[in-house]
Formats: C-alpha cells, sequence, structure tokens
C-alpha cells in the first residue's frame, strides 16, 4: 500500500482542504503504518509541550559581566602581544628591505671585504686596549709604591664619605630653609 | 519594541555593559533555553548563553533595528551553539546524567507528577539530541520558540523552502525515533514459566 500523499500530509502539519482531509481519514482507518505515524506525531508534539523551559540560575547578568572583564582583559593582552609582534615584524621588514635595497645599488664583494676589514680592525684595536691595560696594571706596583696606593684610595674613599655626608646634610636643611621663607 | 529597549540598544552601542545588562535580564531566558536544548547539559548551555551575549555584544552596532531584536540575538546563539557542536563532534548526550542535570522546579509539588515531568524532559531531550545540529536548532525555534517558517529562515540564515524541508525530515526523524522508543518500553512478552505477577 502506498503511504503518499497521507504521510507528507501528516508530517507537514500544513492545513489540508476537505477533500484531502478526508482522504487522509480513510487512510488512517485502513494504514496501520500512517495512523501509528499519526500517533507519534501527535505524542511527540504533546511531549514537547510538557516538557519545561530551562532557565538559568540566578545572577546570570552578574556572572556575564564579570566574564566580559576576563574577555576583555584577555582581548587586551592579545591586542597587545599582537601590536608588539606587528611592530616587529615592521622593523624586521623595513631592515630588510633597506639591505636589500643596499646590496642592489653596490658590490656585493667590496662591501663584504669592507665589512670583514672593519670588523677585524675593530677587534685588533680592543686586543690592543686590553693588552695596555694589562701592562700598566702590571707595571703599577713597580712604578708607584704600594703604600703610597692605599694611602691615596684611602683618602679619595674619605673624601667621598664626607661628600655624601654634606649631600645629606643640606638636603635635611633646605625645607626647613623654605619654610622660614615663605613665612 | 519598546522605547526602553531602544535606548537600552543605543547605549550598549555606545559600549555600556550596564545597559546591556538590562536587555540581558529580558532575553537570559529564550537564549539559554535554546542553549540547553542545542547542547544537552546545564553547564555547557550556560557557557553558550554567556559567550553569545558576548559575541551579540561586540557586534551590536551590526545590529538593524528594523529586525526584532530577539530573533537577531536567537540567530547568534543558534550560530554559537552549532559551531559549538561542529567543533565537538558528539552528537549524543548521556541519557544517565540527564536527570541529575534537571533543574527542579517548584511550581510542580508532587514528586510523581516531577518524576513524569523529568521523564518527559530526558525523553526530549534524547529525541532531539539524534538531530543534526541545523534541523536540532529549526525544531527548536518551531516548537520552544513559537517562530514562524519564515523568522526560522531569517534567525538560521536559510531559505523558507530549505526550513520546510528540514522540519519535514526533522518531524520524519523524531516520529521514527518515537515509534522505536516506545518499541523498546513495551513490556516483553512472558514467558511460560514465569509468573504473572512479574
Amino acid at each position: 500500500m502506498s503511504h503518499q500523499p497521507y504521510e507528507a500530509y501528516l508530517i507537514r502539519r500544513e492545513p489540508l482542504s476537505s477533500e484531502q482531509q478526508h482522504e487522509l481519514n480513510c487512510h488512517l482507518n485502513e494504514c496501520e503504518t500512517c495512523s501509528t505515524l499519526a500517533g507519534a506525531l501527535v505524542n511527540l508534539e504533546d511531549v514537547f509541550i510538557n516538557s519545561r523551559t530551562p532557565e538559568p540560575a540566578p545572577g546570570f547578568t552578574q556572572r556575564w559581566q564579570a566574564r566580559l572583564a576576563g574577555y576583555r582583559q584577555k582581548r587586551q593582552n592579545r591586542n597587545l602581544w599582537l601590536m608588539t609582534i606587528g611592530l616587529f615584524s615592521l622593523a624586521g621588514f623595513i631592515m630588510l628591505f633597506l639591505f636589500l635595497f643596499h646590496l642592489q645599488n653596490l658590490n656585493i664583494g667590496y662591501e663584504l671585504s669592507l665589512m670583514i676589514a672593519r670588523i677585524s680592525r675593530f677587534v685588533a684595536e680592543v686586543r690592543l686596549s686590553v693588552n695596555m691595560f694589562r701592562s700598566i696594571t702590571s707595571a703599577l706596583p713597580l712604578i708607584i709604591p704600594i703604600v703610597f696606593l692605599l694611602i691615596a684610595s684611602a683618602l679619595l674613599s674619605v673624601t667621598a664619605l664626607t661628600l655624601t655626608w654634606f649631600r645629606a646634610i643640606i638636603r635635611l636643611y633646605s625645607p626647613i630653609q623654605e619654610r622660614g621663607n615663605l613665612s | 519594541m519598546s522605547d526602553n529597549q531602544k535606548e537600552w540598544i543605543n547605549c550598549a552601542a555606545r559600549g555600556d555593559e550596564h545597559a546591556f545588562g538590562f536587555l540581558i535580564d529580558q532575553y537570559q531566558k529564550p537564549v539559554f533555553s535554546l542553549c540547553y536544548r542545542m547542547l544537552g547539559n546545564y553547564h555547557d548551555a550556560e557557557d553558550a548563553a554567556q559567550e553569545s551575549f558576548i559575541k551579540a555584544f561586540y557586534h551590536i552596532k551590526k545590529y538593524d533595528s528594523n529586525r526584532p531584536f530577539g530573533t537577531w540575538l536567537l540567530s547568534i546563539t543558534a550560530h554559537h551553539c552549532i559551531d559549538y557542536l561542529r567543533k565537538r563532534r558528539l552528537p549524543t548526550v548521556s541519557i544517565e546524567a540527564l536527570p541529575t542535570e534537571i533543574i527542579p522546579d517548584e511550581r510542580i509539588p508532587s514528586p510523581e507528577l516531577s518524576l513524569r515531568q523529568a521523564e518527559w524532559d530526558a525523553q526530549v531531550m534524547n529525541l532531539i539530541m539524534d538531530l543534526k545540529p541545523l534541523d536540532r536548532a529549526t525544531i527548536i525555534l518551531r516548537y520552544w520558540h513559537e517562530c514562524s517558517e519564515v523568522e526560522i529562515a531569517e534567525t538560521l540564515n536559510l531559505s523558507v523552502s530549505a526550513v520546510k524541508s528540514r522540519l519535514y525530515r526533522s518531524r520524519q526523524t523524531l516520529a521514527k525515533s518515537w515509534l522505536e522508543m516506545e518499541k523498546g518500553s513495551m513490556p516483553k512478552e512472558r514467558r511460560p514459566y514465569e509468573s504473572p505477577a512479574i
């Protein structure tokens, strides 16, 4: 037995003409499958209507406000990170661009050898300075007696302490002087 | 739409979260209900409802005042739930977990009625969880939010004919599941050696 169009009538739940309704009723009296389907659909709607509407726990809006604050904080942090990464990327891009532009305009071999020469010169100067400092520090005790060095360092320390003490006294005194001037 | 609501929407569009709070007070129940029916548990529903309101707050400038605010909000919620379900890819919910998550209703004093109600709720959840997310949203909006086919189409960004075919398919699936469930709950035939009392 064909269940169409009766099954469609039942499932669509659209208004039917009197003729269609009559045909459907006749079919339902004869067909067990369709009458079972009709019963199931009615029961389904009944269950839907009788089921409770779930509600959120009290304080939903307050919880939302707290969540929004957290969300804003997270968003701010993310934006900060994105900005930092963006700035670094931009700087890197500019540097790369300048480097490539520079390479295009000049002789690569010459520039490379010049850079190596500059670096080696800088290293040589640093090494020379270090050697010079070492030789001076090793020769100093021979030129100047050690007792003189100790006395000189002690005098310097006393001078520094005295200056600090004077500065502290001046700072302590200055507000009193200002108050006196105001009155 | 009331004048108050218009004012709240305008204030919220300027970033006033307290004004948006009034809108939440007004719409939290339908939004939560949609989330609960879509996701099948209280915790996820709360999360999804909160997230939907945050999305709505940040996109309120895009809201078209010629459209009902409720429909716009439900649209955001439905899409959020559908996305969530697609990411989660867990089509069913544990039936055993459902009774513990049902919210106690003080309006029903009788324990028998309460139990029956809980059974109904569990049945409903069990039935609609078999549907695909978009079909589920269509059925929920049709039956519990009493939306017309045109409103459902607007809410879910579908054509009216697509809504009709989805409703048709969903009803068919639901009726089939219902019949299977009825078959499953029918008492088995008594074995010859069993007492009739059993």
